[in-house]
């Protein structure tokens, strides 16, 4: 019964079925299932399977995206039953567009795949200034800090940004990661970023790598 | 709305074409190069005159037994369930050139065709979502000539779930194609209804018969298979070098040989074929990849509908050696005039150097290129769901389209999803070892022949398509010759 409900789900996430996703998780937990279990034997794995479709090229970004949606839509059911240490995101990814920018697609696609990959995902939305970047980061001490730019006139504030940070002293306790159309692997480097993502997947792929 | 037709002819100007042509036909006549045929059709009412082997019909013949051709017919694959309607609205794609040297698809090198190639070529075929034809696409130089028909067919029987065709080549190898189908499809009461085998009819321009390809439609027509009649006349030199002119000589030559298979048999399925273009008037050669062989193409289709006859047109077609811009070019050009002019049956894929060369690699872009080109037909469709008035409203400023239900559930219809075209960053494509369309289309190409298993057929028939094989294998080519009908 539980076994069969279980890869119902995994299904449901997996085939982007967000309605009956919901309706599946609140069954499993009826049927006396540990929501630690349902998370990792169940929807871990399917955003696992969605990750592998999406890299074999049969599925795309608003699949994922989907899948994301319905893995979200279950977590927020699971978390409030979930105990103190029974689960551990990978990480702490603070998210912005830096400040004159307002292009934010890109940021909200790898805020999703973020959250997919088992990442907690803060997002500060676009536009954000230096010191905004500063205060979040105080409050919420993430693990990674990612920017976003789409513009060449904005992408500069990000080098600001760090400069900050290493002002008040900070700098080496966050990773700091960027991204957007008009930047590079090179521009990245010269400002001090500890990485470069050309697109959403290879920034998650980036943010995992930096958690090692 | 669909996207609207290309179209070069208005309504008079196809009448014009028309009359003129039955000019042609009653005061010039053609020349037909088989005894028994000029009989048939002196018994049709047409005047036959034995000295000179020209043949005069008159405009109630032409009336008469154009108008015997069906309208439509099923094209099925070697695989009897696969099949597509074949008419003048709707649309097929198809190899078909012949190539006697080709690009190496592991080594790159420009070297002579082989058996092997042509085995290649058609697991390709079986494989690539847009092509649904092979024709005689690729000439084997490493096996004995009279042996090619049988080699190819029984590989196609045992590999490929579409269609095949070759050329009509006379008497006894026309025999040898239709008894080979038969085998394979399991008896001749299999390809009554349905046709697995197009033949096509190569026409002597400028108003001629060749000899051995017009026996070969005799055998096709008492068959009742069907048979596609392609002139290749070109502008300035076998053909008037205004195209309106070789318009009309061209549908001379179309009209007689869809006539003549109907003398023979009324009903045969047949098409009005174009590979008509200009010729290069410096050299005198043929010009395939030229933009009016894209509107001489686009006239043809609409001489073919105008008498309600399925259309086979060339395109793809290039003059290019290599794999350049030009080869780019000139095949993108023809490939999209010739689809949007609404031809039926739509062939070159695969191939260079006016046909005669090519390599697989091109094969795998062509059908990338035609699914993009089907999808620019297809239009745009508006109704309440693709105008999205509630997405938009709930999306709302600021917002963004990529996580919204409606995306998911359209884009796979809305976008054409290319496999090899690169759309990513720079970056990326560095990273990936900065490969071009070609390499890409390459290892997609290895992939598929990777990955291929031949069909289960039954082992009877495979049986009966090695023993006719060996037969054939053992005659001598003086026996072909020895099979031909009287001039």
């Amino acid at each position: 019964m539980t076994d069969s409900l279980i890869r119902s789900l995994k299904d449901a996430v997996v085939e982007m079925k967000i309605d009956e996703t919901e309706e599946l998780c609140r069954k499993c937990l009826n049927a006396g299932m540990k929501p630690i279990k349902i998370l990792n034997e169940c929807l871990i794995p399917a955003l696992d399977i969605v990750g592998g479709l999406f890299r074999d090229g049969d599925y795309f970004l608003p699949d994922v995206l989907m899948s994301v949606k319905a893995y979200n839509n279950c977590y927020s059911i699971l978390e409030p039953l979930l105990k103190e240490g029974d689960y551990k995101s990978r990480g702490t990814v603070l998210l912005g567009t830096v400040a004159g920018d307002i292009h934010e697609i890109g940021k909200d696609i790898l805020l999703a795949l973020l959250q997919g990959n088992g990442f907690d995902v803060i997002d500060l939305g676009v536009d954000v200034a230096p010191d905004t970047f500063l205060e979040k980061a105080r409050e919420t001490n993430p693990d990674i800090i990612g920017m976003s730019a789409l513009l060449s006139t904005t992408m500069v504030c990000m080098k600001e940004v760090i400069d900050l940070f290493t002002e008040a002293g900070i700098r080496d306790k966050h990773k700091f990661i960027v991204g957007g159309s008009p930047l590079s692997q090179r521009f990245a480097d010269e400002i001090g970023a500890d990485g470069y993502g050309e697109d959403a997947q290879s920034g998650v792929e980036l943010a995992k790598s930096l958690m090692i | 709305m669909k996207s609207s037709k290309f179209e070069v002819l208005n309504q008079q100007e196809l009448q014009t074409i028309h009359q003129h042509t039955l000019e042609i036909f009653e005061a010039t006549g053609i020349k037909v190069e088989v005894k028994k045929m000029r009989e048939m059709l002196a018994d049709a009412g047409c005047i036959v005159d034995e000295k000179t082997r020209i043949v005069k019909f008159p405009t109630t013949v032409i009336e008469n037994y154009v108008k015997k051709a069906p309208r439509e017919f099923i094209l099925c694959g070697a695989d009897p369930e696969v099949q597509w309607v074949i008419n003048p609205d709707t649309r097929v794609y198809g190899g078909l050139g012949t190539l006697i040297n080709i690009y190496d698809l592991e080594t790159g090198e420009y070297r002579p065709t082989t058996m092997k190639d042509i085995e290649n070529h058609t697991i390709l075929i079986d494989h690539l979502d847009y092509i649904q034809s092979n024709q005689m696409d690729i000439w084997p130089n490493d096996i004995p000539m009279q042996t090619i028909h049988c080699e190819t067919i029984r590989f196609w029987a045992k590999n490929c779930r579409k269609s095949f065709g070759m050329g009509a080549y006379g008497v006894l190898a026309t025999n040898d194609m239709m008894n080979m189908v038969e085998i394979a499809m399991g008896g001749k009461e299999n390809i009554v209804d349905k046709h697995p085998f197009i033949n096509i009819v190569s026409i002597q321009s400028p108003l001629s018969t060749a000899q051995i390809q017009l026996e070969g439609l005799m055998i096709l027509a008492e068959r009742g298979q069907p048979a596609l009649m392609s002139p290749e006349a070109m502008a300035g030199t076998t053909a008037p070098v205004t195209l309106a002119g070789l318009l009309v000589q061209h549908n001379t030559e179309v009209l007689a040989h869809i006539i003549m298979a109907q003398v023979v048999n009324p009903g045969t399925p047949v098409m009005y074929g174009s590979v008509s273009t200009i010729a290069e008037m410096r050299r005198g050669t043929v010009a395939l990849g030229a933009v009016e062989t894209g509107l001489i193409s686009a006239a043809a289709t609409q001489m073919a509908h105008f008498y309600d006859i399925p259309c086979r047109a060339v395109a793809g077609a290039t003059e290019a050696k290599t794999y350049d811009i030009q080869c780019g070019i000139e095949r993108q050009r023809s490939l999209q005039m010739v689809a949007m002019a609404g031809a039926n049956y739509i062939t070159c894929v695969g191939t260079t150097e006016s046909t005669t060369a090519g390599g697989h690699e091109l094969t795998v872009i062509d059908n990338e290129l035609i699914g993009m080109l089907e999808r620019g037909i297809r239009g745009i469709e508006v109704n309440e769901n693709t105008l999205a008035l509630d997405v938009i409203k709930n999306v709302g400023p600021d917002g963004n389209y990529l996580m919204e239900e409606h995306t998911q559930k359209h884009f796979r219809k809305e976008h054409f999803i290319p496999k090899l075209c690169d759309r990513d960053k720079r970056d990326i494509w560095e990273k990936g070892g900065k490969r071009d369309m070609a390499i890409r289309a390459r290892e997609e190409a290895l992939k598929i022949l990777a990955d291929h298993e031949p069909r289960d057929i039954d082992p009877n028939v495979a049986r009966e398509l090695d023993n006719y094989a060996e037969l054939v294998a053992n005659r001598s080519l003086d026996e072909f010759y020895a099979a031909e009908w009287d001039a």
